[in-house]
């Protein structure tokens, strides 16, 4: 028997962070078909049941085409059962413009609900302030099953803007589940819960910025039923990839050496041309270094569907090369070496002052 | 300090090179590109090593700019002397800054020095290596004037070369625009604009704060309302479920009304069927079988009516008695009769042809007698007038000749008389055998008419014989078929004349089919008369079989029968159905059927009209619950836009950091840099004002002090009673003052060891007379400094 884990879907999120308004638009769909596209993975490979651990929607009020395209999605789908749990990004708006409920649309509450799929559970509850103290305690599984828990939350090691209740692991140890499907963060991660069974987080289907890079998809259990024992696999549905990718242009001296360094790493990491990729230059550049992220940004603009090319290099001042330096310049530098800015402080002044007497653009 | 002389060993385009100096001005007048700019590298390079940066503007650096074509190491070495004392600066550099090889040797001992370090230029001049090549070498376009360049009218273009004080102003203004556009001070400014715009939409923001609140406020009361609609529908259902109840007993009590009629209806239908049944002690034949014997009776009384048509009537009992004494001995066939009949018919022909054959006879009879006178043969007569007139024609042409010959006739007519008489002789003859001819073939028809004629006769005489014969064949078959009639009509009483043969035997034809017909008849009836006994005795066994009385009339008696049979079955068929209904009935029913059932406290119009009051109220409460859904929506609505108010917030709150922090970085930078050049003009003001007092005086010999410099180090020159600009001054006197300002520049900058000093024919430009005015000057300069001159030209050789 196989289930889908999947969570953070976020269908219905605007998108816009660094995008243009026809890119937002598009990832927007791009975002609503990768969720069609779990559901036909799922279609193709007999998937039992697909568990959605929360934040299937980012916004209050989801757009009419979300709505319809979800629910046409779960009634052309009547083989699979949709088990959703609301996360903390969702509310009743989806569910109560339903005019009725498709049969193969199970839902969670603030109570342990439980599924049986014979010899497989899955129980949920969707927590709250006034259940998380008690949930853990009236959550009761029998050892004779294979038991899928899922809840949506942070662990307590995350520190999250959001107002998401926290998971205690501790607290869901050592009470025979076998997995342990939860949602709220959106990255990967399958760790050991306890001697039987194992936690998961499967990331969000799409990233959406830079803090969500790499591979993202769901997470398919193919559950032995009389073993008691699963095999699980991550299934990568992204359109779309984010990546980091730092650039180290210690030493350079203009914005081509860095447009060569740049080169030089991509060549290494062949993201695919559709992938979104932030260029972080980094190391030590000479104070009097010309450089021009925005340049760059054009000359590789071609390269992705997006690029954004961020200065993070650390200026470096050589002042002993200025001591004796008869000029504008040398008297600028000395002045402010000896003034009582930070060194930080001291380079950008200093950086932004030989920009000023160069005549180039100052960033 | 004072250059003695160098060897350049590699160094750029230069190779393998010495040169020695003199105290004073070294004229170097080489032709252009021979390589005097690095001469003057190489200089700074001996003392100041190379440059690791790439020069701002150059092309590339300096390694790579004059490292040497064919590769390899380069330098070379330069003996100067200091404070009275020699050394030798010898420099290798190989590919990267770690190869290079320094050396200082002291002159006097040859033994390497320790007086100085690689950074001999620094220790020197106590200048870096730009401030000094930007210092001591004065190129060509360093006098070149341009009146259009305001800039170059400032005394403080001193560092032209340089890119800073130069650029001082725009980039003071450029950072000082910078700073309008980003002030947090100004309206125009972003960041007061934004400052602004942060305060509109963190008040916005309070606005939604109240949006929170009234949605937990709006879902408490939906959820309360949801709650009272879950009650109220739990309500419901209690109803509907003791609607169903009484329903229920509604239901069975109708159900029990039916049980009763279904058992009552059984009983009558089986007393109807009992009833029925009387008339059928020995069993109730089945429908087949009274359809059976119905037929039956159908078909015998059929035989029956048959049976009398085909019984003799009196007259035919007569006819039949007669006709079987008739034919008593034999019974004639109808094709013997038909025989006779045709045979008798035959005699007539018979007769007729005898009648013919004698009418023939009696004409060839009457043809024979008239043979008895033969007739004439009556041939044509024309041969006889040919053979006539031939004949006379030669007699009379014979007697002519006669005549001649005998001469009765004149001699002198003679001639032409004989020629008549032999003509006439000849057409004679020409008749006469045409007419023999002819003869011929009348006598030979007349001889083969004579033989047909005979012939005739002959055949004439046979015919008649024949004739004869046939007539008397016939006779003889008349009579015999007559005697053979007679004798067959004989056989059957039959006595009457030979004329009345045909019409006995067609009379005879007749009596033989009326006797067929009776006997057949006879024979009929007697079949029939057994079927009909057959029958009769199938209905007789019947009518036992079931105990049955049968009276006259079988059909109605079969009939009635078949009536009563028919009501039986119906009732045995009615009383099974409703007994198989009542069974269904029973089956259909559960257990509950069998016990009794519990009693509704209510009716099922109360409970209706209780259920539609509920239905009511929950309609009103499901109207209140999607207000409060609209309520939701809009407040959710209200909350995503928060939501992206506060992420535009701090989207704008992280670019007023970024931005705050980039305004206090350029109003640094700017006030740094006012500063700086602040206390860098102020530094080399005096210095530069005296130094350019002392070479303005060397090129105008003018001691009038007329020209002040200003505290932007700008130079103005009294002219007509008013202080001017130097813009204002000829272009080639403004040359002049422009190298002053470098001289000054230099004594300035150079308080410790005077530097040497590179001109690179800075009077390239100037016209003869300004020309002799440069020389002059340089010669006052080659007094105090050591001077390395380029020139290209000899005109610009100032005379030493």
């Amino acid at each position: 028997m196989k289930i889908i884990h999947c969570a953070d879907l976020h269908l219905d999120s605007k998108m816009t962070a660094n995008l243009s308004k026809e890119k937002a638009k598009e990832r927007k769909m791009e975002l609503l078909r990768s969720f069609s596209k779990m559901v036909e993975y799922a279609k193709k490979n007999n998937v039992t049941a697909i568990l959605i651990a929360g934040d299937m929607f980012d916004t209050r009020n989801v757009s009419a085409t979300a709505r319809n395209m979800v629910r046409d999605v779960i009634v052309s789908n009547p083989e699979i059962d949709f088990l959703y749990l609301k996360g903390n990004h969702d509310n009743d708006n989806f569910l109560s413009k339903l005019d009725e409920l498709p049969d193969n649309l199970c839902l969670f509450n603030d109570k342990w609900t439980t599924y049986a799929y014979g010899n497989v559970t899955i129980s949920g509850i969707e927590l709250n302030s006034e259940n998380i103290l008690t949930a853990y305690n009236s959550l009761v599984l029998d050892h004779g099953k294979y038991n899928i828990v899922t809840m949506h939350g942070q662990l307590a090691e995350y520190k999250s803007k959001d107002k998401v209740e926290t998971i205690s692991l501790d607290d869901l140890k050592n009470k025979n589940i076998d997995y342990l499907a939860l949602g709220h963060v959106h990255a990967y991660r399958m760790e050991r819960l306890d001697g039987r069974g194992v936690y998961c987080y499967p990331g969000c289907l799409e990233g959406r910025g830079f803090d969500e890079c790499g591979e993202k998809g769901f997470v398919v259990l193919d559950i032995d039923a009389t073993t008691r024992t699963a095999t699980s696999e991550f299934v990568s549905v992204a359109a779309r990839k984010f990546y980091v990718l730092p650039v180290d242009v210690t030493g350079i001296s203009t914005t081509q050496d860095a447009a060569n360094r740049i080169e030089e790493t991509i060549a290494k990491a062949p993201y695919a041309s559709k992938s979104l990729v932030k260029v972080v230059l980094q190391g030590e550049v000479d104070v009097e270094c010309e450089l021009e992220p925005d340049f760059l940004e054009e000359q590789f603009a071609e390269y992705f569907y997006f690029i954004k090319v961020y200065d993070e290099t650390k200026l470096m001042v050589n002042y002993k090369d200025y001591e004796k330096d008869a000029s504008l310049k040398g008297e600028f530098i000395r002045m402010v070496y000896a003034s009582e800015l930070t060194d930080e402080e001291k380079a950008q002044v200093i950086r932004t002052g030989i920009l000023a007497l160069q005549g180039e653009e100052i960033n | 300090m004072k250059l003695i002389s160098c060897h350049i060993e590699n160094f750029g385009k230069l190779s393998n090179l010495s040169l020695e100096f003199n105290e004073g001005i070294n004229v170097i007048n080489e032709a252009n590109a021979w390589g005097k700019s690095t001469l003057a590298a190489f200089l700074k390079a001996m003392f100041y090593g190379l440059d690791a940066k790439k020069e701002t503007g150059a092309f590339e650096k300096e390694r790579v700019l004059y490292r040497p074509w064919q590769g390899g190491s380069f330098g070379g070495e330069v003996d100067f002397e200091v404070d009275g004392k020699r050394y030798r600066v010898s420099r290798t550099f190989g590919v990267t800054e770690k190869t290079d090889q320094f050396y200082l040797y002291d002159l006097s001992t040859n033994l390497e020095s320790t007086d100085y370090s690689e950074k001999l230029g620094e220790e020197l001049f106590d200048l870096d290596s730009a401030s000094f090549k930007r210092s001591i070498y004065i190129a060509q376009n360093d006098c070149v004037s341009d009146v259009s360049d305001g800039i170059n009218a400032k005394l403080g273009n001193l560092a032209e070369n340089t890119d800073d004080i130069n650029n001082f102003d725009n980039a003071s203004r450029r950072l000082k625009d910078m700073l309008n556009q980003l002030t947090p001070d100004r309206v125009t400014g972003s960041i007061k604009k934004r400052k602004n715009y942060i305060t509109q939409l963190t008040q916005e923001l309070r606005t939604f704060e109240a949006a929170e609140e009234g949605l937990e406020g709006v879902r408490r009361k939906e959820q309360l309302v949801s709650a009272q609609i879950n009650e109220l529908l739990t309500i419901r259902k209690s109803y509907a479920e003791a609607l169903v109840v009484a329903s229920e007993d509604s239901r069975k009590r109708e159900l029990y009304a039916q049980y009763d009629a279904l058992c009552k209806e059984v009983e009558e239908k089986e007393a109807q069927r009992d009833a029925n049944k009387v008339s059928f002690p020995l069993g109730v034949p089945t429908a087949e079988e009274f359809k059976v014997q119905l037929s039956t009776i159908r078909k015998m009384e059929e035989a029956k009516t048959t049976l009398k048509g085909l019984e003799l009537s009196i007259s035919e009992h007569e006819e039949w008695s007669k006709l079987q004494e008739m034919f008593e001995t034999e019974v004639p066939s109808e094709s013997n009769i038909d025989f006779s009949i045709e045979m008798l018919s035959d005699v007539d022909k018979q007769k007729e042809e005898i009648a013919r054959q004698e009418a023939k006879l009696s004409i060839v009879e009457e043809e024979l007698d008239k043979e008895i006178i033969p007739p004439v043969f009556e041939g044509p007569i024309g041969h006889k007038v040919f053979l006539g007139v031939g004949i006379g024609i030669v007699v009379v042409g014979v007697l002519v000749l006669a005549g001649w010959y005998t001469h009765i006739i004149p001699i002198m007519e003679g001639q032409k008389l004989i020629l008549a008489a032999l003509f006439a002789i000849a057409c004679g003859a020409i008749f006469s055998l045409v007419g023999a001819v002819l003869g011929y073939k009348v006598e030979k028809q007349k001889g083969e008419w004579q033989a047909n004629v005979e012939a005739k006769r002959q055949e004439a005489l046979m015919q008649q014989a024949d004739l004869k014969e046939k007539i008397d064949a016939l006779k003889e078959t008349v009579r015999n078929v007559h005697e053979t009639i007679g004798d067959f009509l004989g056989k059957f009483h039959v006595r009457c004349a030979v004329g009345e043969y045909q019409s006995r035997l067609y009379e005879l034809k007749n009596q033989l089919h009326e006797y067929r017909r009776l006997q057949e008849q006879l024979t009929e009836c007697m079949g029939e008369r057994e079927s009909y006994q057959s029958l009769r005795a199938q209905i007789v066994t019947f009518a036992k079989q079931y105990d049955f009385y049968l009276g006259e009339d079988y059909t109605a008696d079969i009939t009635a029968l078949q009536n009563k049979a028919i009501a039986y079955q119906m009732a045995e068929a009615a009383f099974l159905e409703i007994s198989k209904k009542r069974e269904a009935f029973e089956q259909r029913q559960d257990k509950s059927f069998w016990t009794k059932t519990a009693l509704c406290p209510y009716s099922i119009d109360e409970l209706n009209q209780m259920i539609e009051l509920a239905d009511a109220k929950l309609e009103e409460l499901k109207s209140a619950k999607a207000q409060y859904a609209k309520q939701l929506e809009d407040l959710q609505e209200q909350l995503d836009l928060r939501d992206e108010k506060y992420a535009e917030l701090k989207e704008m709150q992280n670019l007023q950091e970024e931005d705050m922090k980039k305004y206090h970085i350029i109003r640094m930078t700017h006030e740094f840099l006012q500063r700086a050049k602040e206390q860098f003009t102020a530094k080399y003001m005096d210095p530069i004002a005296n130094g350019f007092s002392k070479y303005y005086k060397m090129l105008t010999q003018d001691a009038s002090g007329e020209w002040i410099i200003d505290a932007n180090i700008n130079l103005k020159v009294r002219e007509q009673g008013e202080l001017r600009d130097t813009r204002w001054l000829s272009a080639g006197y403004q040359d002049l003052i422009g190298v002053c300002m470098r001289l000054a520049l230099v004594e300035a900058m150079y308080k410790e060891e005077k530097p040497f000093l590179i001109l690179d024919d800075p009077f390239v430009n100037l016209d003869k007379e300004k020309v002799e005015a440069g020389n002059q000057l340089l010669l006052s300069v080659g007094s105090e400094y050591q001077v390395i001159y380029f020139t290209c030209h000899d005109s610009r050789c100032p005379i030493i």
